[in-house]
C-alpha cells in the first residue's frame, strides 16, 4: 500500500486525531503510533506535524491536554503530555463525521462515475 | 550527547517561535518528549545510536515547516506582544545579556513568596523614580520662571504643590492598578487559563501598565497645564510629549522585558538540566 503522507491529509489531520483520542487517551507518539497501525502502516506521519494540530484542538477546547504524573515519568528525561477528549471534542468529532460522511458521498459518487 | 542532538534539534525548532516563556517551555517538552519516544523507538528496533539519531531527526519532519505550523497556533496577540527584537547571536549568546535579562525580569515581575501587596509596592517604588525623573524638567522649566518673573512665587508654590498631588496620585493610581491587576489576573487564569498558568500575565501586564501610563499622562498634562500658566506655543507640543514620551518609553520597556526572558530561556533549560541530574543522582 502507498504511504499517506502530510500533504494529503492535510484538513484531516483534527479530525483522525479526535477519533484516535476517542478511544482512550494519549500522548504525542501514542497517536501516531495508534494512527500507523489502525491504517495498517500506510499513515506516515512526521512526528513534528502532530503537536500543531493538537495545539489548534487544545485552543478549540475539543481536547485537555495533561503532563504525564510522577509515577509515570520516565527516570530521565522530558515529561509527556496526555490528551484526552472533552465533552465539546464529542460532539464536534460527530459533526466532522458527519460532514466527511457527507463529502464521502457526493464527491465519491463523481470520483468515481456512479450516477 | 544524544540527548543534546535531541536538544539542540529541537531548540532550532522553538526559539524562534514568538511566543511567551510558559508556551515556548511547554512547546520544547513535549517536542522533545515526542523526538525521544521516536528515537527510543529506533533503538529498540536494533539501530545504532547514530543511525537512531538520523532517523528519529528524519521522522520528526521539516523544522522550518513545523516552526511555521507551531507559530500559527500561538494567539496573535501573544504573537505581537513577543514578536521580539532581532538581536545577533553572539549578542543574544553573551552570559552578560542572559545575566541581565534575569535581573530585569527579577525586578519586575512577583518573585517566589512575594506577596501581592509587596510586589505592587515594589512596582510603586520604580513608577514612582520614573515619574520623579519626568518631572525634573517641569521643576526645571518652573525655577527658571520663578527667576524670571519676580512677581511669581506664588505661581511656582501652586505649581509644586500640584505637582507633589499628581505624583502622590499616580502613585496611588499605580498601586491600585497592580492590585487589581492581580485580582484580574487571577481570576482569568482561574476562569480561562487555568491549564496554563502564567501564559497571559506579562500580556495583561502590559494592558494595565498601558492604563497606568496613559492616566500618567493625563496628570502631566495637567501639571503642565499649571506649571506654564497657558503658554500656547508650547502647549500643543507639551501636552503631546507628555503623553507620548512616558508610553513610549514603557512600551519600550515592556518590549525589552519580553526579550530580556527570550534571552533567560537557556538559563533556564540548563538550571532545570542541573536539577533532574541532581534529582538522578
Amino acid at each position: 500500500m502507498k504511504d499517506i503522507t502530510g500533504n494529503t491529509l492535510r484538513g484531516h489531520l483534527e479530525t483522525l486525531v479526535l477519533a484516535i483520542l476517542e478511544k482512550g487517551e494519549a500522548h504525542g507518539f501514542e497517536i501516531l503510533r495508534r494512527l500507523k497501525d489502525e491504517s495498517g502502516g500506510a499513515l506516515n506521519l512526521k512526528e513534528g506535524s502532530l503537536y500543531p494540530a493538537l495545539y489548534r484542538l487544545e485552543e478549540m477546547g475539543c481536547i485537555i491536554g495533561n503532563w504525564e504524573g510522577e509515577s509515570e515519568e520516565r527516570a530521565r528525561g522530558p515529561r509527556r503530555r496526555i490528551y484526552a477528549l472533552t465533552p465539546k471534542g464529542e460532539k464536534d468529532l460527530a459533526q466532522r463525521r458527519e460532514e466527511w460522511r457527507q463529502f464521502t458521498t457526493i464527491i465519491g459518487g463523481i470520483v468515481e462515475g456512479r450516477p | 550527547m544524544i540527548q543534546e542532538s535531541l536538544r539542540t534539534h529541537i531548540e532550532s525548532v522553538v526559539r524562534p517561535i514568538s511566543a511567551n516563556f510558559a508556551r515556548k517551555d511547554q512547546m520544547r517538552e513535549e517536542l522533545l518528549a515526542g523526538l525521544t519516544d521516536l528515537y527510543e523507538a529506533e533503538i529498540a528496533e536494533g539501530c545504532g545510536t547514530e543511525e537512531a539519531l538520523r532517523r528519529a531527526l528524519d521522522g520528526f519532519g521539516d523544522p522550518d515547516e513545523i516552526r511555521r505550523e507551531m507559530q500559527a497556533t500561538v494567539p496573535l496577540r501573544e504573537r505581537v506582544l513577543y514578536c521580539g527584537l532581532s538581536c545577533p547571536k553572539w549578542v543574544a549568546g553573551g552570559g552578560w545579556l542572559r545575566r541581565l535579562g534575569r535581573a530585569v525580569a527579577k525586578a519586575h515581575l512577583r518573585g517566589p513568596g512575594e506577596s501581592i501587596v509587596c510586589h505592587a509596592l515594589r512596582l510603586t517604588a520604580g513608577v514612582g523614580i520614573f515619574l520623579l525623573a519626568c518631572l525634573v524638567p517641569l521643576l526645571g522649566i518652573t525655577l527658571a520662571m520663578r527667576f524670571i518673573k519676580h512677581d511669581s512665587i506664588h505661581r511656582f508654590i501652586v505649581a509644586s504643590t500640584v505637582a507633589g498631588g499628581a505624583l502622590v496620585a499616580s502613585l496611588l493610581a499605580c498601586f491600585l492598578f497592580a492590585l487589581i491587576g492581580h485580582g484580574i489576573q487571577n481570576a482569568l487564569e482561574d476562569r480561562f487559563w487555568g491549564r496554563r498558568k502564567g501564559c497571559c500575565r506579562l500580556t495583561l501586564y502590559g494592558l494595565l501598565s498601558s492604563l497606568a501610563i496613559l492616566v500618567s499622562g493625563l496628570v502631566f498634562l495637567g501639571i503642565a497645564w499649571n506649571v506654564l500658566s497657558f503658554s500656547r506655543e508650547y502647549l500643543v507640543a507639551l501636552a503631546c510629549a507628555t503623553v507620548a514620551v512616558p508610553f513610549i518609553i514603557w512600551a519600550a520597556i515592556a518590549m525589552g522585558l519580553a526579550e530580556f526572558r527570550r534571552f533567560g530561556e537557556w538559563g533556564e533549560i540548563e538550571k532545570k538540566d542541573e536539577e533532574r541530574r541532581m534529582k538522578d543522582e
